[in-house]
């Protein structure tokens, strides 16, 4: 299939993005951002009816307010803008999935395949340029096979009357010819030399000699020929991961009551289930994506602890989550990706244990359910570790992952706390002898005096693990006079005065 | 009150029926005027019995209706009971029901309430095999070695961090409901006034247990089938206190734990203020 690529220009996008949320009077006025340059105030970029007037940018603020007295002035924000381009290309996904930025006024889509979807590639063009000019966009679009020549017909063969150009397959290079070699992404520079050189189009360089145009200006130049061309390739990374299991639902009319949502959901999750299970695969991670009419995209992700494709287990997990999502003006597409999926084949439930494989399914339906509302670290399964080290021997796992081979000796090891502190705590103890346990200690601002005491245990630092590793200690099952019982150690070595910590809480 | 819905009615039907929301409301006025003499005759049995105090029949028939107001929760012979040795004797289901929600209330630092949860959790967990256990935190979780020893398996031990009490009580709710869990605990510091009744609905809809550990010594909450507060005693003993049961009476012992079975056994039984002299004699 030949490619087809959209490469859509909006030479005013940052002044159109301020322009289109002020009031209808203001958004008349001219309209320039600036930039802070060594003192001055410099135009970075000025709406068409500001460049009418022949503001420019580079131009110093105080030379365009001699040129018009009422422009309206607001700070240049490249984050901001880079932002906002980036959510217009997501919502742009809504189209294809293959949506790209192309520099800091630009978008890329790459609609191979897509364009029939939506009646043919002219009124594709259309559709999309009138969706753009709703917002408040100035657009011009160019739709050719290569990325590079869409560019440069999206930028050097539209005016205000013909917005859009369409090189049909095969007629690139005709198309090429006759646009100027500014065209090809490379510097102004060299354009400018070609053009005095007596070669001011791309159809120019076409007919001389490769090799000496090369040796003149680089290989950068060259390579900017052939991409256009399409004889390298240049590929669109898209913003969002591509995904080989998409699905999408166009609506005729906006939709946006939450019955109406859930139905939609319904149907995307029914036709995800027979493509997964088709391909004998799992969903692990589930991103809905609903496109709203004023050009949001809105993100719903759900994980799953273990791979799934049951269209009633999926929906209950979006279900919460859809309901916080605000369709604003109404959706007007809705597309369902599995991002990460994992192999599920097809089973045949056994007549007899139906119900423990049901029982499986379920809990880990309700450790979905928990990970989507609370997180997906927050639902952990413990699983004891082979090791002296206290810190280390408890730790926790994915649920469902961890087997019981290394709990099994702890049942003949030296007691351990049911709760051991995040870190130890310093506690002020008093012991009567330096190898004895303490007579009494002060923790948390309670004096306990020690009733009975069961130790030394020591447990040196793995030296083998850390390096320097940790010094060893000497614990103590400690109980006090009202029978709480606490584990306590004293950090050796013993030369200096020892200092006591309280680590875990007996039952 | 008759009279009010009566006009009501009245009004109603004068509101001409269009379209299907029309239908439904006029049906509601229907329904409770033909269940209101039945309401009334109702009240009247249960007025009349209370005045004749003394009459064991007429009791049991009240508890029976209270019974079934609480659902199936109360029926001893439906659910399930976990066996406490000693101290069956004082619940009304002879032993800890499976299905409901029960509270253990104690202090931070002295554990017991925390052992006495992980114990009476490892004693579902071997009932309900091969299910897992959930624990709901704000925190950290429990040390594995320290529950490996305590009998419970720390491989069917679920943890489960939400730092909001809106999200513990969310979690143990769906927890309870599944019915795929051997017990689910979480840990709560306070308890809004409806969510003992629906916790206690989500156990009974799911069948499965549920604890609430509260261990900053703070007052006993209602609604739950039984309160407990346990307090550490020397020499490795726990002081038990059944603080509320839903047709019990109040009760406390003294017990001696057991760490080498995972088990307690009775020392003392503290009736009414006589704990002076088992903690004496203990």
């Amino acid at each position: 299939m030949t490619r087809r690529v959209i490469s859509i220009w909006l030479p005013t996008f940052a002044t159109d993005r301020i322009k289109r949320r002020l009031p209808p009077a203001e958004a008349r006025r001219p309209l320039a951002t600036i930039r802070e340059e060594a003192g001055r105030a410099i135009i970075v970029a000025a709406c068409a009816r500001a460049q009418s007037e022949g503001i420019r940018p580079g131009l110093p603020l105080a030379d365009a307010r001699a040129l018009r007295l009422d422009i309206l002035i607001r700070p240049a924000e490249p984050v901001r803008e880079a932002h906002e381009l980036a959510a217009l290309s997501d919502w742009s996904g809504r189209w294809t999935p293959w949506s790209a930025t192309d520099g800091c006024d630009g978008l890329r889509l790459d609609v191979t395949g897509c364009a029939h979807l939506f009646g043919g590639e002219t009124a594709l063009l259309e559709t999309i340029l009138a969706r753009f000019e709703r917002f408040g966009f100035t657009v011009r679009a160019g739709l050719a096979a290569t990325p590079g020549a869409a560019y440069a017909l999206a930028r050097f063969a539209t005016d205000s009357l013909k917005r859009y150009r369409v090189a049909a397959p095969g007629e690139t290079r005709a198309a090429l010819a006759i646009l100027p070699v500014a065209a090809l992404r490379i510097p102004a520079s060299d354009a400018q030399a070609l053009t005095r050189l007596g070669l001011p189009l791309i159809g120019n360089l076409l007919e001389v000699a490769r090799a000496p145009l090369v040796a003149r200006f680089g290989i950068e130049f060259a390579r900017r020929l052939d991409q256009a061309l399409g004889v390298l390739p240049e590929p669109i990374s898209p913003r969002s991961p591509h995904a080989p299991i998409r699905v999408r639902r166009d609506f005729a009319e906006p939709i946006g009551r939450p019955e109406d949502l859930s139905l939609a959901l319904r149907s995307l999750l029914d036709a995800l289930g027979r493509e997964l299970e088709a391909a004998s695969l799992g969903a692990r991670r589930l991103d809905l994506a609903l496109y709203r009419v004023d050009g949001i995209r809105l993100c719903v992700e759900v994980g799953l602890s273990r791979p799934a494709r049951d269209p009633d287990r999926l929906r209950v997990l979006f279900e919460e989550r859809l309901a916080a999502c605000d369709p604003g003006f109404g959706v007007e597409a809705m597309a369902l990706t599995a991002s990460q999926t994992g192999p599920l084949p097809l089973r045949q439930a056994p007549l007899t244990q139906a119900g423990a494989i049901a029982s499986a399914a379920d809990l880990a339906a309700l450790l979905d359910r928990l990970q989507n509302r609370l997180g997906a670290k927050a639902v952990q399964q413990l699983a004891c570790r082979d090791s002296h080290w206290p810190e280390r021997a408890s730790h926790a796992v994915q649920p469902l992952t961890a087997r019981s081979s290394e709990s099994a000796p702890w049942r003949q090891r030296p007691h351990r706390p049911l709760r051991l502190l995040a870190r130890p705590e310093p506690v002020e103890a008093v012991s009567l002898l330096p190898d004895y346990p303490p007579v009494c200690f002060r923790w948390r601002r309670g004096l306990h005096r020690v009733a009975r005491a069961e130790g030394p245990e020591r447990i040196a630092g793995e030296w083998w693990r850390l390096s320097p590793s940790p010094e060893a200690r000497d614990y103590y099952r400690i109980e006090d006079s009202e029978g709480r019982r606490f584990w306590i150690y004293r950090t050796l070595p013993k030369e200096v005065a020892p200092a006591w910590y309280l680590h875990g809480l007996f039952a | 009150m008759a009279w009010f819905l009566l006009m009501w009615l009245g009004a109603a039907n004068q509101v001409p029926d269009g379209g299907s929301t029309g239908s439904a409301s006029g049906s509601a006025p229907h329904r409770t005027v033909l269940d209101f003499p039945n309401q009334k005759e109702q009240n009247k049995n249960i007025m009349k019995p209370l005045s004749h105090r003394a009459d064991p029949a007429v009791i049991e028939a009240l508890r029976d209706r209270l019974a079934a107001l609480g659902r199936r929760s109360e029926d001893k012979a439906e659910i399930g009971s976990l066996s406490l040795g000693g101290l069956d004797s004082a619940l009304p289901w002879g032993g800890l029901p499976l299905t409901g929600v029960h509270e253990i209330a104690g202090a931070v630092a002295d554990g017991a309430a925390l052992g006495f949860a992980v114990h009476l959790l490892a004693r579902f967990a071997a009932r309900r095999a091969p299910r897992p256990v959930l624990w709901i935190a704000a925190a950290e979780p429990l040390y594995a070695p320290g529950l490996a020893q305590a009998g419970l398996v720390p491989e069917r031990f679920l943890f489960v961090a939400a730092r909001n009490l809106a999200d513990r009580l969310w979690a143990l709710e769906e927890a309870l409901r599944s019915g795929r869990l051997a017990a689910a605990l979480a840990e709560v510091s306070r308890l809004p006034p409806t969510a003992s009744r629906r916790l206690q609905l989500a156990a009974e809809a799911g069948g499965s247990p549920g604890l609430l550990l509260h261990e900053d010594g703070g007052a006993i909450w209602n609604g739950m089938l039984t309160s407990w507060r346990v307090t550490a005693a020397p020499a490795g003993r726990w002081r038990l206190e059944l603080c509320r049961c839903r047709g019990g009476v109040p009760r406390g012992w003294m017990v001696e734990r057991n760490d080498a079975a995972s088990d307690f056994n009775m020392v003392a039984d503290l009736r009414d203020g006589s704990d002076q002299a088992a903690l004496a004699a203990g």
